[in-house]
């Protein structure tokens, strides 16, 4: 099995190990962005539930939109992320960018799951229904299955190196569903509607609606990289002390080596003594 | 048709659409609770997790 490297340069240790150390993983750019998430959705949810105006035809329901459209968007840019990293995991071979990699992809299976369920739920007072196999739907739910196995290969698959190669792989070809997801309503006939919000020509919507929907786009991506920060640094503690614990193990182990060694040094020289003795005893019962 | 009756039209047409509050307020909740959900499981994992690793380890601090 290949080493992979942590890529990360060893810092000088300059803080020692204490018990007033601050636990966790936040920092002060992750708490800055924290709160700067945190105020843009209040403001956000403010828009959506009372400023925004109801629709003439969706009447309320159009405001579930408000939740429902920057989750697909925050789900391919994580899935995005994900392709992007597994690409520099197989490229640099780096312990970085397959933790960016799984960290990507956990965010992006609660934002698809979510995108889901606020579809179905819009869908039922507008379509009348909540499911069906439509083209848009049909892929959407395949991105979240195929991404749930990739965070399933992740957790299955043992040693760092052959987890990376592996999910890398399985990455890249997870994210192809991606482009397919956003095409289906141009490449099939479906129910779904089509691209209301473009960044260039003129969108379907506009005034108090555009700039809710925008406004909680932001505060979501905004969220999705605070989520990644977070995400990451846990799973960098984690193969820290799965790290120690294979350590623990290997020393233990040496340890008891040697110990048997021991052991076996200490009987071996009293073997010749007591094949001595019993010829000793077998020679006096003969005379 | 004068102003007061189109305003009652109006009115009688807002009575008769549905409001949706329900479906509404049920997908906002939903997404409270999954990001929420969510955020608190990563953040507790990152806590635990931080207690086994020496800080000298957590470069991020």
């Amino acid at each position: 099995m290949t080493s992979i490297d942590t890529g990360l340069a060893e810092a000088p240790s300059a803080v020692e190990p204490t018990r007033d150390a601050p636990v966790g993983t936040s920092s002060t750019a992750s708490r800055i962005l924290g709160v700067v998430t945190l105020v843009l959705t209040a403001v956000g949810l403010t828009y959506s539930l009372v400023i925004s105006p109801p629709d003439a035809n969706q009447s309320n329901a159009a405001r579930l939109l408000y939740i429902h459209v920057p989750s697909a968007i925050i789900a391919y840019v994580a899935f995005g992320v994900t392709a992007i990293a597994s690409v520099m995991v197989l490229w640099r071979k780096t312990e970085v960018w397959d933790l960016i990699a799984g960290a990507s992809a956990e965010i992006g299976i609660v934002f698809t799951s979510l995108c889901l369920i606020t579809g179905m739920l819009w869908g039922r007072p507008i379509w009348g229904i909540y499911w069906t196999w439509d083209a848009r739907l049909t892929t959407t739910a395949l991105l979240l299955v195929l991404f749930v196995g990739y965070v399933a290969l992740r957790r299955a698959l043992a040693g760092t190196a052959n987890r990376a190669k592996w999910c890398a792989i399985a990455g890249i070809i997870a994210a192809i569903d991606v482009p397919i997801v956003h095409q289906s309503t141009n490449w099939w006939v479906t129910l779904h509607q089509g691209q209301t919000v473009r960044l260039l020509g003129e969108s379907e919507i506009g005034g108090t609606m555009l700039f809710s929907l925008l406004l909680m786009m932001v505060a979501g991506l905004c969220g999705y990289v605070w989520l990644l920060l977070i995400r990451f640094r846990v799973g960098y503690l984690a193969e820290r002390v799965d790290e120690s614990a294979f350590d623990e193990a290997i020393a233990q182990r040496r340890a008891e080596a040697a110990a048997q060694k021991r052991t076996a040094h200490r009987t071996a020289p009293t073997a010749p003594v007591a094949q001595k003795m019993a010829t000793h005893t077998a020679s006096t019962e003969v005379d | 048709m004068d102003v007061t009756s189109l305003f009652e039209a109006q009115l009688a047409v807002q009575r008769q659409t549905p409001s949706y509050w329900g479906y509404v307020l049920t997908g906002y909740g939903a997404a409270a609770v999954a990001i929420g959900g969510y955020v608190v499981h990563v953040v507790r994992r990152g806590r635990r997790l931080s207690r086994q690793v020496p800080t000298d380890k957590r470069r991020w601090l």
